[in-house]
Parts: structure tokens; C-alpha cells; sequence
């Protein structure tokens, strides 16, 4: 058992691990934040996706402890205080990117990772960066058409913003 | 065709807002006090027997809660295939067999506090197995005197043989007879959800209730109750988000087993299977072998056609035969004519089980047959895209397999059409590309039909009902189900646009075997034909009742009455008369005739449709490597009428780019020296990537079909059946070989060249 | 999933990393973490020592040094190569490698020196550091140990990381040429999440006239390690290569290989494999270094 510290979804939490758990169960069962799936346990299918320190991670394939410092960014880290969505989760919404779902977390979060050091991928660059998500649905069109619509929508912002 | 307001519309998805927040749960987010895990014991042998088993390190080891073995549970033989009763497979199954008859067969399960207690408990149990021979191959299995992996099964599942006209004469008098063998690989369902179950029990009553991730709630309660010898009355299904089913969440698979061990220990159990218990032992669109021969005359008009067809099954029967005579309705589809012969048979063997995958049958169907229609137009050295239009079937044309399907709408020839614009396949045709250095180019089509559910095979019962509230938004009770197809949501539209309100006063409650009413479920691409016409009877009941009542309130005939978007309307002017929420407020809360308005049906078709789709495919073949790149891929659908449009393109492209995966990169490998499944993880089972998406073109021809609730036809699983056909005679077009299999991975596409190359040498 | 760890020790300095690995030889020293958990998950040691790298900032950086000698701290994942300019200039092929590897998320973990010391012969990052020649730095409480990477390479899944070391830094010596090109070509049937089937890495440092004056290739999952192709390196030096002697490339490469047969590949279809990619990586990094056919 150790203790770490981490920034989750913006907040502060210190608490103990395990020394052989997986960051992956950690997120789901002692932080309770299931919107993070588990699909393959190696690595191979994304679904555990979640951003550390903003980059796209398997948390099936980090133990809990290496985490000790590091921001960890959920699925519901994203959502806004009041239930609004994000616009990169509104993009999937509107572009119907989502069918069973279960990738669905996983993948969003590897393209808002995307769009923060990248506003405008063409369809090449988004198939790239999407690639260690694995879709069964094979939604990848839509999700394409996702992306595409919130690098819109994150552009309108900003110039709005302007 | 009627003015639809919420039909036709690409309106939001109902389960979209949790989906992308992660606040859908699946049935392993779920949160109990208190919730053991379970872990099966599987057999490390293709064929033995349990000689004697040992549980005692097992039992002693802290935190274990059930150690259960073949002594500890009910006996009762049954088939988990997940179709409507009658019983239409063997009943070859048990919970945990005594004779193991694949690598990974059932042999005891155990439940303890944790997944790692449980798994090391299972490491624990010493099992005494005898080892017997075992059977990979057709030919071993269908030798004469092979032994019997069921007894007095002759390793035989079922046959089916059906002739019209005389094939053998037909084939003596044919100008042209030619020839193919096809052999379809094993490929699975690899959802990225893994199996997954949670059994829970009242421990006053017994009763059962189980969190599932499943596409057939009814069809399970009634299949589990019978496994576990309970009453159905006993068995509660609660279908939880599924992340992804394909058909391989269409039975119980092991949710019997969680089961027993939650009986054993009194409270909840999980049972969450590995990835790689999820490729290695779950279900599979197993192998097939196709024989066809076709005879036609010499200016290109086939006479006769000839199919042999055997489905190795694996271990147990599951849904069996069943998916061959799903090949047999398809048999004429497109290509009808005098003499048809088909003669099918599904086989055991001491592999992992075949059932239902996405498509039932055609994708694999397809390939063999979409070739085999290249290779005899190249044999009469017709074009391809010629020898089709010559033979396809036309609307009114006579089919003899298959007569049973009406013929509203066919949209075949705008399939053709559009498919053959967008690939370019006139101007390719016309000037075709130069090889550039080791790469040649190649274009083909495949085509496909598919039926709208399995009337007149199997009971086709569907159920709904409508619970009007006192604003006039209304709920919806389905069970047919919610998979990720998006059901809810065009059932969600189908009752909006029948009661007359907005799509989003319709809430939908779905997946429960105590709250909905029977329905046979998410399989056979059913449920928006099926379903779509009881949610629109239980509408329509509603509908009655509530503007009965809104003519009492207007003082006039509610035959002169309907609603629109939420307002009563005069029928005939289309004037707005009075809110509909108005209506419903004095419906529930009139002093004296206060009532509610709450309506259940039942739907059973007596007719059934066939969708219509094309695929095409542009290639490039790097003859150095055998690496085949899909430059463009398109596809055409016929579905009739598009309930939404919008998770309809995600279901065509969905189903395109998964049969990608079928037609160049998947297969479940097995060592023929074991049994065992060589590749049961996702690196080496592989499915596309994002990054493997191609250059994709899907269009929907749209036709109003008078079958359906709204003009539609059947949807979810056809895209899955021609793009890898297309890919495939793209392919023989480069490289100008026929491949008898799929995947073309890249070493199976340069042998073909090699080979071809070779045999012009010699 | 709960591994079964004794302990996880992360220390801050590589001075007491080391000090931990004399105390524990059979500790496993955990980086990226994406090899370790996975052979950790199969073959279910119980009890196990880990120590974490990711606190060492020795293990960081990627440098070029005034000698022209690159180089890359162990602790670098296949997303670091892949922005680094300095890899960029000179070693693309080593960017193109770490683009190659798995899916972004494994390339944000993944750690250079992990993939070199799980000693797999489908590395990725192998058959570019063989090609050039790379050296390992490796440090242990005795002191440090300079291996060639052609030399550490001990069979399918085995290096010569002796207990109580850990690979600090890897080493590229710089091409002496006129002009330099690289190529990694990793052939695979999926675009992405995916082994290589043959990995080839083709260096080349040319000069003014055209004649081959440095080269280097190298080939992964073409024998039980990574491999150079000698014989064809052989050739190739001090001539200006053509079209005609691509084929005797390839031809040689193979003479090199000791492919085998498995469920993923035949022998003979990685032979093949190997004959063409040699050809075309040769070609390309010629070509890149200004070489013309």
C-alpha cells in the first residue's frame, strides 16, 4: 500500500493504492468514475483511455502509484459543473459518433486530446491519433465527422471569444 | 407516402448524452454492497474426459465463497441457441461437461471476494482429465466411422437438401459449367465489451435476476429458467447498456453459471470474462466450405445452379443449422433460374462454437458466391458488371428458394446504378490504370440480398406498450433491444410520429423481463420491422382512446380528429384545434371519467421483405508483398424507408468497415496439433483500426416498402455482407486470381501471385 | 487488475535506484510499463519487486553532444522521439519507428530503452538503432558498461541487461558522410496496434560522387533478435548503387536472415518480406541522402 496524490478531473485526491493496482481500477472503483472502461487489459483496445498530464494513456497498462503527481483527466472530467457538454462530446452527439459506446469515452477523450494541440486534423491526422481506440461498431466515420465538427465548434469560440 | 414529422428525421440518439459523459452503465459498472466474482475452469484439451476433480486447495483457500463442479448442478441437456421456442437445436449442453469437447469447454467455476482470489482458487483445482482423439477438419469428421463428438450424432447437426427443377440435366446441357470451392476462416464477434453478467437473488423467493449485457431478454429468461430447472416466473432480465453484441450476445453464453454460484452463495455474483476468454471461448461465425457449380449458356445466361455448403459448427450446436438455411432463403436472391439445387450441412467438431454473427450466414455466402459469379463471367470472358445485369433478378421474376418473400419494393437497379457512379467503374473499365512499378489496380462489386426478419421459420412475436401520461408525452415498454443499433431511438420516433407529438415527449424503458412485454429480440436485423409495427398497434390504441376523448372535449367526431406534433387537428384542414397535453390533463383527471390511456400489442408479420445492397471496391495490389490497399469503397443499400437517417449511415458504414475486417485482416486461428486458439488477443485477432478506414462512399437508395411501419425494410445487419466481397473480386480483378478464402492477409495474396505466376512458368 | 507486487519502490535518483537493485537483484526495473505488466499479466508472478523509472531524471533528454554523438536517454517514450527535432535531423527513421509502434497511447508510455531491454526481436525501435550502430549505456552500483546494441541481443525476449543494471542512455554515433538518409519501413497487416511481420531499417551516408560511403541495415523478426544484414552492407560500401543491384540487396539481406515458420508468417513469406523491404529501404535512404538510381 502507498499513498499517492493526484489531480482528478481538476481536483485534488490523496488517498491509498495498492502497489499492484492498476490505475484502470483504481479510476472505476475506488474514485467510483465507471465512465473509464476496461476492455482488454494490455493495452490493444482503449477503451481505459484516459489523458494524463493531457496525453492519451491506457490506464489498464499504468499502475496506480506511477501516478502519484500527475492530473488525470476522465471521461467525466470533461462534462461540465451543470451537465453541459463539452464541445467535443456535443461533436459526437450531433454527428450520432456513438453506438454501443463503450469505446465511446475512450475515443473522446483521445480526440479532445487531439484538438488541444491540433484545432484543425485533416481526416488523415484524426484517423491517426484515433488508432489505438478500437470501435467494433466501427463508428468511425461518424466519429470523424465528430471531430471535424468540434474543431468547428472550438474555432467559433474562439473567434467568438475574440 | 404520408408527410412524416418525426420519422425520416436524423433526430438525437436517446442513450447519446450518457454515452458520451460515461454515465451509461454497463453491467460492470454497476454497484452492489456486496459483489463476488466468478471465474470459470476450462478444459486445456480439445477432447477428453473429466476423469475426477479435486476442489479441496480450491475450497480452503481464504475468500473463496463456491467452488462448484458437474455434481453441484442441474443436468438438464439443453441448446443455449438463442431462438424462439420450440427447442430447434440439439439439446447437446450442460452446464459443466464431464466429456470436454473443445479447449476451453466448461469444466467448474468458482466465486470468491476478489477476481484474484477466484483466479488463483481456479489454478487450485486438480482436475484428472483422459485425453481423446480429436476432430478439426470436415473430412475427419464426416469420414465413415469417425468417432462421435455427441453420441449417435454421426457428428451431423442437420442437413438440408432441396432441388427445383433437374440440376444434373441442367448441368449436362449447360454450354459452360464452372466450378469453385470457397472456404470461409473463423472469425468472432470481439466486442470491445467483453462478456459480462451479474446474477442477483432474492433469497426469501429464489428469484433470479440477472444484469446482462444480452440481445435477447425474453428469449433468455425462458432458456435460463429451463437450464437452471427453475420456473420462468423465477427468472428476471435486466438488460444493462451492451457494448456490442453482433450476435454473439444472442444466448446465454455463461450466464447459467454465475448463476449456480450466486444460488450457491446467497448473494450477487459477477462473472466478467478476459479478452481473451472473450476470443477463445465465447462464439463465432465459424467455418464454412461452399462447392458451386453453375452451368450457363454460352452468351452468358446461367441455367442452373448447384450449392453444397457444410458449416463446421465447433463443440455444440447453438443456433446450428439454422444459419445454412438462412444461406438457403438467400439462394436466389439475386440470381433465380430453373434448376437450383442446395445441399447443406451443418457439422461438430472439437472447436469453439459457432453461432449467430452479424449477417447469419451471408457474408460468407456471399464472397464464395460473388466470386464464383467473376470467375464464370472471366471463364465466358464477359465483363463482370455484364454477366450481373444479364442474370440479376428483376421484380415480378420467379424464385423457387425463397418464394415466400413479397416484392413491394426492389431496389436493385438504383443499387447498381449509383454504386457503378461513385467507384467510376465505367471510366476504370474504360481506361484502365497502368501498373505503376510492382502495384497493379483492380475494381469489383458485390451484391446481396437479405431478408427483414426469419418469418415463416420461427416465431416472430414482437410486444409494446405505449403508457400515455397526463401532459400527453408517453413511455415506451420494449424489449427488443437497445445494443448500440439504436433502437430505443427509432422506436422512440415510430411512437412519436404515430401518437402525433414531438420525438422528444417519448421516454423509452427497455430490457426488462418484468416491466416489457415479450419480444424476441435484437437478431435478424428484426427489430425496426417487427418491432416498429407493435410499437405503432399499441400507438395507435392509444391514439384511439385519446381522441375519443379530445372529441368529447371539441364536441365533434374523433373520426374527423388526428394529432400532429403535439396538437389535435382537424383531419381534413389541418387546422390546430386544442393541445394535446390539454387532452391528456382532462383524460387522467376528469372528476367522473377520468382514465388512463395505456396500451400494449402484440405484432406478429405474415409476410416478410428483402433489402438490397451493393458493394465496390477499388484496389491496389503490391504484387512484391501481397498487400492489398482499398484505394475506395462503396456502398449502396436498399432498406426501404429510413426511419433515421443518421444511425442508419452508422449502421451501413459500421457494417462496412467490420466486413473489411471479415475480408482482409480477421481469422481465429487454431493449432491443429491442440485445438487450442493461437491468437486470442487483439493484436493478433485483428480487427480494423481507425487508421485502416478507407476512402468510404454510403448511400441509401430509399424506398417506401408497404410492409413496414413507415416504409422501412430491415437494416442492422446487411452492410455487414458485401463490402468484402467487393474488396475480394477487386482483388481477382488485379491480380486476375481467384482466392478460394478469406482474409486476403498480405501472405495469402502473395502466394496466390506467386503461385499463378508459377503455373504460367511451368 | 490487482498484480502481485511486493513492492513498487520509486526512487528519486538513479544513485538509489541502483542502491535498490544491488539490495534486490530480482527486481524489475518498470518504465512505460507496457511489456512488464503485460508478461506480468500472463505469466502471473507472485510477489514481484518492481522499481519505477519515472522520477530519474537521468533516464531523460535526448541530446546532441559537440562529437555529433546523439544521445537518448533511456527514459524517452515513442511520443518523445517522435517531436524531437534532433531525431528528426538525425535519425528519421528512428521518428518513423516510433510513429510505427502500437497505437498513441502506447507510444505516450512506451519507453525506448524498455523496448530495447524487453529484448523482443519485433522491437520497433531495434532495427534503426542497429542500423546505426547504437551503443547502450548501462549503470549499475559497480559502475557503468558500454554495450554495442548489435551485441546485447541474446534470443527471443533475452538481453544482456545483467542483475542490478539499469540502461541509462542510448548512443547514436553520427554518419561521418557527405550526406546522410535513413529509412524504416515495418511491414504489418494492420495500419496500426500491430507487430511487425518484418521490420527493415536501411542507413546511409553517401558521398559527393554517389558512392556509398557509410551504410547500415538491419532487420527485425527476420532471426530470434534483430539483426544487420553484413553481407549486403558489404556490397553496397564504396559503390554508387543502381537499379541492377537492388535485386542482389534483397538476395543478400536473406543470406543474412534465419526467418522461421509461425502461425503469424510462413519462412517463406517472410523471406519474400525481407528481400523487398531491404530493396526498398535501401533504395529510399539512398535516395534520401542524395543518391540518385
Amino acid at each position: 500500500m502507498q499513498t499517492i496524490h493526484i489531480k482528478i478531473n481538476g481536483k485534488d485526491w490523496t488517498g491509498p493504492v495498492e502497489d499492484g493496482e492498476t490505475l484502470v481500477d483504481m479510476i472505476r472503483y475506488r474514485l467510483g468514475l465507471t465512465g473509464t472502461k476496461r476492455g482488454c487489459e494490455v493495452g490493444e483496445c482503449g477503451a481505459c483511455t484516459v489523458l494524463i498530464d493531457g496525453v492519451p494513456n491506457a490506464s489498464c497498462m499504468m499502475l496506480a502509484a506511477l501516478a502519484d503527481g500527475k492530473s488525470i483527466t476522465t471521461i467525466e472530467g470533461l462534462t461540465n459543473e451543470d451537465g453541459s457538454l463539452s464541445p467535443i462530446q456535443q461533436a459526437f452527439v450531433d454527428a450520432a459518433a456513438v453506438q454501443c459506446g463503450y469505446c465511446t469515452p475512450g475515443m473522446i477523450l483521445s480526440a479532445y486530446a487531439l484538438l488541444q494541440h491540433n484545432p484543425h486534423p485533416t481526416r488523415e491526422e484524426i484517423k491517426v491519433a484515433l488508432s489505438g481506440n478500437m470501435c467494433r461498431c466501427a463508428t468511425y466515420e461518424q466519429v470523424m465527422e465528430a471531430v471535424e465538427r468540434a474543431s468547428d465548434l472550438l474555432a467559433a469560440a474562439v473567434v467568438s471569444k475574440e | 407516402m404520408d408527410k412524416h414529422f418525426v420519422v425520416g428525421k436524423p433526430v438525437e440518439r436517446i442513450d447519446a448524452y450518457d454515452k458520451v459523459t460515461g454515465k451509461a452503465v454497463y453491467v460492470g459498472d454497476m454497484k452492489f454492497d456486496r459483489l463476488l466474482q466468478g471465474k470459470i475452469l476450462r478444459s486445456p484439451y480439445a477432447h477428453a474426459i473429466v476423469k475426477s476433480i479435486d476442489t479441496s486447495k480450491a475450497k480452503a483457500l481464504p475468500g473463496v465463497r463456491a467452488v462448484l463442479t458437474y455434481d453441484d448442478v442441474p443436468h438438464i441437456p439443453f441448446t443455449p441457441c438463442g431462438h424462439p421456442l420450440p427447442f430447434d437445436s440439439p439439446l447437446d449442453s450442460l452446464i459443466f461437461e464431464k466429456e470436454v469437447r473443445y479447449v476451453g469447454d466448461t469444466v467448474a467455476a468458482v466465486a470468491a471476494d476478489t477476481k484474484e482470489i477466484a483466479e488463483k482458487a481456479i489454478s487450485l483445482i486438480d482436475v484428472e482429465y483422459e485425453e481423446l482423439p480429436f476432430l478439426l477438419k470436415d473430412e475427419d469428421i464426416l469420414a465413415d466411422g469417425a468417432m462421435e463428438i455427441h453420441k449417435d450424432s454421426k457428428n451431423i447437426i442437420g442437413t438440408t437438401f432441396t432441388e427445383y427443377g433437374d440440376v444434373e440435366a441442367g448441368l449436362r446441357d449447360a454450354d459452360i459449367v464452372v466450378e469453385d470451392e470457397y472456404r470461409s476462416p473463423i472469425v468472432t464477434h470481439a466486442q470491445i465489451e467483453p462478456h459480462i453478467s451479474i446474477v442477483d437473488i432474492d433469497n426469501h423467493t429464489g428469484k433470479l435476476t440477472f444484469y446482462v449485457s444480452n440481445q435477447v431478454p425474453t428469449i433468455m429468461r425462458e432458456r435460463l429458467a429451463y437450464i437452471l430447472g427453475l420456473p420462468r416466473r423465477m427468472v428476471r432480465i435486466v438488460k444493462m447498456a451492451v457494448g456490442g453484441g453482433f450476435g454473439g450476445k444472442q444466448e446465454p453464453v455463461y450466464e447459467f453459471i454465475n448463476a449456480v454460484l450466486t444460488q450457491a452463495c446467497h448473494c450477487p455474483v459477477m462473472l466478467e470474462l478476459t479478452r481473451e476468454e472473450n476470443l477463445a471461448c465465447t462464439r463465432t461465425r465459424p467455418s464454412h466450405y461452399f462447392k458451386l457449380r453453375t452451368g450457363v449458356t454460352k452468351d452468358g445466361k446461367i441455367t442452373t445452379r448447384d450449392l453444397y455448403t457444410v458449416r463446421n459448427n465447433g463443440a455444440y450446436a447453438s443456433h446450428g443449422h439454422s444459419v445454412v438455411l438462412n444461406e438457403y432463403g438467400q439462394f436466389e436472391g439475386l440470381y433465380p433460374c430453373p434448376n437450383t439445387r442446395f445441399d447443406g450441412k451443418t457439422i461438430y467438431s472439437n472447436m469453439l462454437i459457432g453461432a449467430a454473427m452479424r449477417a447469419y450466414g451471408m457474408p460468407q455466402y456471399c464472397i464464395a458466391n460473388e466470386s464464383h459469379i467473376d470467375h464464370i463471367a472471366r471463364t465466358l470472358g464477359m465483363d463482370p458488371l455484364d454477366f450481373r445485369l444479364k442474370n440479376l433478378y428483376k421484380q415480378g421474376d420467379k424464385r423457387n428458394f425463397g418464394n415466400y418473400y413479397a416484392d413491394y419494393t426492389c431496389g436493385l437497379p438504383q443499387v447498381l446504378e449509383e454504386g457503378l457512379k461513385r467507384i467510376g467503374y465505367k471510366e476504370f473499365r474504360e481506361n484502365p490504370p497502368a501498373d505503376n512499378g510492382p502495384i497493379k489496380y483492380g475494381i469489383g462489386m458485390a451484391l446481396s440480398t437479405y431478408q427483414a426478419c426469419v418469418f415463416p421459420f420461427s416465431c416472430e412475436l414482437s410486444g409494446a406498450r405505449l403508457m400515455l401520461q397526463d401532459d400527453a408525452s408517453a413511455t415506451l415498454f420494449i424489449n427488443c433491444t437497445e445494443i448500440g443499433q439504436g433502437t430505443d431511438t427509432v422506436m422512440a420516433q415510430i411512437a412519436a410520429e404515430t401518437l402525433g407529438v414531438p420525438y422528444e415527449w417519448i421516454s423509452v424503458v427497455e430490457g426488462d423481463t418484468d416491466l416489457c412485454p415479450p419480444d424476441m429480440g435484437a437478431y435478424a436485423s428484426r427489430q425496426t420491422y417487427v418491432t416498429g409495427q407493435a410499437v405503432k398497434k399499441a400507438t395507435l390504441k392509444c391514439k384511439k382512446q385519446f381522441l375519443e376523448r379530445a372529441g368529447v372535449m371539441l364536441e365533434r367526431p374523433a373520426e374527423e380528429l388526428d394529432t400532429r406534433m403535439g396538437m389535435v387537428i382537424d383531419k381534413e384542414t389541418g387546422e390546430e384545434l386544442i393541445d394535446m397535453p390539454k387532452v391528456a390533463e382532462n383524460l387522467v383527471y376528469h372528476l367522473t371519467e377520468g382514465d388512463t390511456c395505456g396500451y400494449e400489442a402484440g405484432f406478429v408479420p405474415t409476410e416478410n421483405v428483402l433489402e438490397y445492397m451493393g458493394s465496390f471496391a477499388k484496389v491496389a495490389v503490391d504484387t512484391e508483398t501481397g498487400k492489398v490497399e482499398v484505394l475506395k469503397l462503396v456502398t449502396c443499400m436498399d432498406c426501404g424507408n429510413l426511419i433515421n437517417p443518421q444511425t442508419a449511415m452508422g449502421q451501413l458504414t459500421g457494417g462496412g468497415i467490420m466486413s473489411l475486417g471479415f475480408g482482409t485482416m480477421e481469422q481465429v486461428l487454431i493449432d491443429p496439433k491442440t485445438g487450442k486458439v493461437l491468437n486470442d488477443t487483439l493484436l493478433d485477432y485483428k480487427i480494423p483500426t481507425f487508421a485502416d478506414v478507407p476512402d468510404f462512399e454510403a448511400k441509401f437508395i430509399e424506398t417506401y416498402d408497404a410492409a413496414g411501419a413507415y416504409g422501412n425494410k430491415a437494416l442492422g445487419e446487411p452492410p455487414n455482407i458485401t463490402p468484402a466481397a467487393a474488396i475480394h473480386n477487386a482483388v481477382y480483378d488485379a491480380i486476375g486470381v481467384n482466392i478460394p478464402t478469406n482474409p486476403l492477409t498480405p501472405e495469402r495474396v502473395y502466394e496466390a501471385i506467386a503461385s499463378a505466376k508459377q503455373g504460367k512458368e511451368a | 487488475m490487482l498484480y502481485s507486487v511486493k513492492e513498487l519502490y520509486r526512487p528519486e535518483t538513479l544513485e538509489d535506484a541502483l542502491r535498490y537493485l544491488a539490495e534486490y537483484p530480482d527486481a524489475r526495473p518498470i518504465a512505460g510499463g507496457t511489456d512488464v505488466l503485460v508478461s506480468m499479466r500472463k505469466k502471473k508472478p507472485e510477489d514481484v519487486r518492481l522499481v519505477g523509472l519515472q522520477n530519474l531524471q537521468e533516464l531523460r533528454g535526448i541530446r546532441r553532444r559537440e562529437d555529433g554523438v546523439v544521445e537518448i536517454g533511456a527514459y524517452n517514450t515513442f511520443t518523445d522521439l517522435a517531436n524531437c527535432p534532433i531525431i528528426a535531423e538525425s535519425v528519421p527513421m528512428l521518428r518513423t519507428a516510433a510513429l510505427a509502434m502500437g497505437g498513441p497511447q502506447i507510444q505516450n508510455a512506451a519507453t525506448i530503452g524498455g523496448n530495447v531491454c524487453n529484448g523482443a526481436t519485433s522491437a520497433d525501435s531495434a532495427p534503426a538503432l542497429f542500423a546505426r550502430d547504437a551503443v547502450l549505456v548501462l549503470r549499475s552500483a559497480q559502475g557503468e558498461r558500454r554495450v554495442p546494441i548489435t551485441e546485447f541481443y541474446d534470443g527471443p525476449g533475452r538481453v544482456k541487461r545483467q542483475s542490478g543494471e539499469i540502461l541509462v542512455t542510448i548512443e547514436l554515433p553520427p554518419c561521418q558522410a557527405d550526406s546522410y538518409g535513413d529509412c524504416y519501413i515495418k511491414f504489418s497487416t494492420r495500419k496500426a496496434m500491430d507487430l511487425a511481420l518484418i521490420g527493415c531499417a536501411a542507413a546511409c551516408g553517401v558521398a559527393k560522387d554517389g558512392t556509398i560511403a557509410q551504410v547500415g541495415i538491419a532487420l527485425g523478426v527476420a532471426a530470434p533478435t534483430p539483426i544487420r544484414a553484413a553481407e549486403a552492407e558489404a556490397f553496397l560500401k564504396g559503390k554508387r548503387l543502381t537499379e541492377d543491384m537492388l535485386e542482389q540487396v534483397g538476395e543478400l539481406a536473406l543470406a543474412t536472415a534465419k526467418p522461421r515458420d509461425s502461425w503469424r508468417a510462413s519462412k517463406a513469406y517472410r523471406e519474400q518480406i525481407i528481400k523487398t523491404l531491404a530493396r526498398r529501404a535501401v533504395r529510399a535512404a539512398y535516395e534520401m541522402a542524395g543518391g540518385a538510381l
